[in-house]
């Protein structure tokens, strides 16, 4: 008679525990390794040789005595903004090696950069330099279209280094073994929604590393503290006008980028 | 043929388009007798108005001559019949005048020419013309009359020029915008009021030495100043700013208040800053400044109050003597203390935006030119009493653009009359070269003062770009200064404001082949993304890594580059004192264009270039 009850409690257990861990499992295998144009732009960055000149990630140039400022430009920072008016003229700047505009006053004139830009013309489809474009404007925040506060958002995760895990602008991509997702997951990709239901969850994980909703959850909670890149708690670094800011960013990022 | 007859009526066409619609603007906006005339910036045309500047009385004491800013005519007038007896045509913005010593010339600063423009009396005409520096203003002979010091006020400088051959002896870098110049009586120094930079230079007329920079403390926007006899004490008319506080209540001066600096010559450093405002009525700036010939009794033209200050000058002299160091700032903080004390008086002017004063010792009056009224009233000098206003010519109705220029003068939109927009942005709508900190876009983080002249076209207006346009600018400023902005004012400022009065810039005639070349470094640098050509802004917010901690935001609205050569000192937070600066110091990450691999030679080219926009 015993013996029938805890078997009874054991099966029960061991099927809650097995619809649980299904569940997180659901929850983490569907993502997989995510697939934004940004992420395929970086790759197409990393086969054209971009990062031999411009950085590694884009992120500051190699020397190049030949230039004016002595080094190829990064895509980074707001350096970038002086080469171009508009993203029209990154687009020459990537398919001819230069914009109309300075074809006829010629930049370098008078000092050849020793390194020109090449030309990818012919070497690039539509739909790659589209996808590298986006991925430019990720490392470049290229564009005067932020609005202040979700700006000033930008300068915070500057600042904190989040730009570390998640990418330029969030990409994301960084794999994370042992996490809900595997890797990282990109501010504005499709993971984010499941591991972020609102603004409330959005502030919990920066100023906690973790929402409550998912530390409660036994099965979570065993993937968040068995992950190996944890998620750190921003509560004791941030101001509360800067976490507004934060998530204003957030918010910004994944509604212009879909 | 039939071409040649297409072209003829093409011809005719346009000249009878043209004089219709010269004729439609003549009757929209000319009174009868009023002359017409367009200006080339694109103003909407009004009648000229004489705008006196400036009087001096000739040392026969019978005549006195008034210099008309925007008529480009020296008035003479007869004191005593109270007439205007002859005019004489000037170069262009004639804004100052003094007589030589023997009463045969009269020297007139033209502003818009670099020259001093010399009337033989006895003739009634421009006799020759003395080349200076850029935009002279104060001008004074030396009391022996061989010399003539002259302030050039955007080269900011005094020069000594020898009187009889024009050539300039030396010239002495003084402070930012410097206006008035007096001669101590013994002729071993020269006094010039630096008009924005709070201090007052002491120059050695015959090595053109700066013998010493006083310091004024927060006086600011400093104009005419005078010497007593003894060549002790210096009187500088000009307004107390406090940037160094909050702009968030004006009552009792707590953002301008309005006097005069008297400083010791004989100690060095010393001075007492005096005001002229009440305890519910501000003094709002003090323009012209004389004293009588005794010393007893010194005048101030309050410009935007449109009152006359007279000071008892002994009085004045015995709480200023008496003033240890830690009584200057208590002193300086009593906005009433003058009239508390019985030591000055205000009377009614005569007339709108009284400037330039001077005493007819003779008739024991005092000649003050309305500015905005195109008068000069006659007031007794004892009494202060209008004894007549002497209109300068036929009676001019206001335009739209000159009603605006007047309120922008008038500090009688302003609570309790402390100050008028001029007192940030002088009379001419620029810059007084200090960070305030408005509450608009926070507090504890304050800004350079704009020039007006680009605010019009290029939204959104403010550093932080918190106003999103001008109109919205010009309200909020109404409210700031008076509380309740009207539709009739607000017309007004505008049509002042989106027609702005530049003057001619004079490095546009210069170095040539310099500014050549700088037009292509300019955009070598990328200067032309940000700055792109007419308006010099591409209206957005930008980070160039300027922000401090104070501020509240990283970007800030990219400036027209329109008049650079004249709204300094640069950046946000004024923070470039040279124009140079702003490439050699200021952009250490090549993000404010890519200056990094320029040379010398090269930044000179590029500022050259950018002068001349």
């Amino acid at each position: 008679m015993i013996g029938v009850r805890a078997v009874g409690f054991f099966v029960g257990s061991v099927l809650f525990l097995l619809c649980a861990t299904v569940a997180v499992f659901a929850l983490r295998l569907r993502g997989g390794n995510e697939s934004t144009p940004a992420l395929r732009g970086e790759v197409i960055a990393r086969r054209l040789g971009c990062f031999a000149c411009h950085g590694s990630e884009g992120k500051g140039g190699i020397l190049d005595p030949g230039a004016r400022g002595g080094t190829v430009p990064g895509w980074d920072g707001s350096t970038v903004a002086t080469y171009a008016r508009d993203e029209q003229e990154i687009r020459e700047w990537i398919l001819d090696g230069a914009p109309q505009r300075l074809a006829k006053s010629g930049i370098a004139d008078g000092r050849p950069a020793g390194i020109p830009m090449p030309a990818y013309r012919g070497r690039i489809s539509s739909q790659e330099l589209a996808d590298l474009l986006v991925y430019f404007r990720a490392v470049s925040a290229f564009g005067t279209e932020i609005p202040e506060a979700a700006y000033e958002g930008r300068r915070v995760a500057s600042r904190l280094g989040c730009f570390g895990c998640y990418g330029p602008s969030g990409i994301g991509a960084v794999s994370n073994p042992g996490s809900l997702k595997g890797h990282i997951p990109a501010w504005d990709g499709e993971d984010f929604v499941e591991l972020v239901r609102d603004d409330a969850e959005l502030r919990e994980w920066i100023l906690d590393g973790h929402p409550e909703r998912l530390w409660n959850d036994p099965a979570a909670r065993h993937f968040l503290e068995g992950q190996t890149i944890k998620m750190p708690a921003y509560r004791r670094h941030l101001t509360e006008d800067e976490t507004a800011k934060l998530v204003a960013y957030i918010r910004w990022l994944r509604n212009i980028r879909r | 043929m039939s071409g040649n007859a297409r072209k003829l009526i093409a011809f005719a066409v346009a000249i009878v388009t043209a004089v219709l619609a010269a004729n439609r603007l003549r009757g929209d906006s000319v009174p009868a007798g009023g002359i017409l005339q367009a200006t080339a910036d694109g103003r909407p045309a009004s009648p000229v108005y004489r705008s006196p500047n400036h009087v001096c009385i000739a040392p026969d004491g019978r005549s006195a001559y008034v210099v008309n800013a925007t008529s480009n005519s020296v008035s003479v007038l007869d004191i005593r019949e109270r007439t205007v007896v002859a005019e004489i045509p000037v170069g262009p913005r004639p804004v100052h005048a003094a007589f030589s010593p023997d009463g045969r010339l009269l020297y007139v600063s033209c502003l818009y020419a670099g020259r001093i423009d010399v009337v033989d009396v006895a003739q009634g005409r421009v006799v020759r013309s003395i080349d200076v520096g850029d935009e002279p203003y104060g001008v004074t002979p030396a009391r022996d009359g061989r010399r003539l010091f002259v302030v050039n006020s955007l080269s900011d400088s005094v020069s000594v020029v020898d009187a009889e051959s024009g050539r300039t002896l030396s010239e002495t870098v003084v402070g930012n915008q410097p206006r008035f110049v007096a001669e101590a009586p013994d002729g071993s120094a020269i006094l010039v009021s630096n008009g924005l930079a709070r201090s007052l230079s002491i120059v050695d007329p015959g090595s053109g030495r700066e013998l010493e920079r006083r310091d004024l403390g927060r006086a600011s926007v400093m104009r005419q100043v005078a010497c007593t006899k003894d060549g002790r004490w210096a009187f500088v008319a000009g307004i107390l700013s406090h940037d160094e506080t909050l702009s968030l209540q004006m009552e009792r001066g707590w953002i301008h208040s309005n006097g005069f600096t008297v400083a010791d010559l004989t100690r060095p450093g010393h001075r007492v800053t005096l005001l002229l405002d009440r305890l519910f009525s501000g003094a709002a700036n003090p323009w012209g400044l004389v004293l009588s010939s005794d010393d007893t009794r010194m005048y101030v033209s309050l410009s935007g109050v449109h009152e006359i200050a007279i000071v008892d000058v002994p009085e004045c002299l015995r709480l200023v003597t008496a003033a240890t160091p830690d009584d200057v700032k208590p002193l300086q903080e009593d906005v009433e203390i003058l009239e508390r004390r019985r030591i000055a008086r205000r009377v009614d002017a005569g007339g709108l935006g009284p400037r330039g004063i001077a005493l007819s010792e003779a008739t024991a009056e005092l000649l003050v030119t309305n500015y905005f009224s195109d008068s000069v009233s006659v007031l007794d000098a004892m009494t202060g009493t209008v004894r007549a206003v002497i209109p300068l010519g036929p009676p001019q109705e206001m335009s739209l653009w000159r009603r605006g220029e007047l309120l922008f003068n008038d500090a009688r939109i302003t609570y309790q009359t402390w100050f008028s927009c001029t007192s940030c942005h002088q009379e001419d709508a620029t810059v007084d070269g200090l960070n305030w900190d408005l509450p608009n876009d926070g507090l504890g983080n304050a800004k350079n003062a704009k020039s007006l002249h680009d605010a019009y076209d290029t939204p959104p207006a403010m550093w932080g770009g918190v106003r999103g346009h001008m109109d919205a600018a010009v309200a909020a400023g109404q409210r700031f200064q008076g509380f309740f902005p009207t539709p009739e004012n607000q017309q007004a400022l505008m049509a002042y404001l989106g027609s702005p009065e530049r003057a001619p810039n004079p490095w546009r005639s210069r170095n040539a082949d310099a500014v050549q070349r700088g037009r292509h470094l300019f955009t070598v640098a990328g200067c032309d993304i940000c700055h792109p050509a007419p308006r010099y802004t591409d209206l957005e917010m930008h980070d160039l890594g300027l922000g401090t901690p104070d501020d509240y935001r990283s970007r800030f609205d990219t400036p027209s580059l329109r008049e650079c050569y004249r709204t300094g000192p640069w950046l946000h937070d004024g923070r470039a004192r040279t124009l140079r600066s702003i490439f050699a110091e200021h952009n250490p990450q090549d993000l404010h264009g890519r200056t990094k691999g320029f040379t010398e030679q090269e930044l000179d080219d590029l500022i050259a270039y950018v002068r001349t926009l």
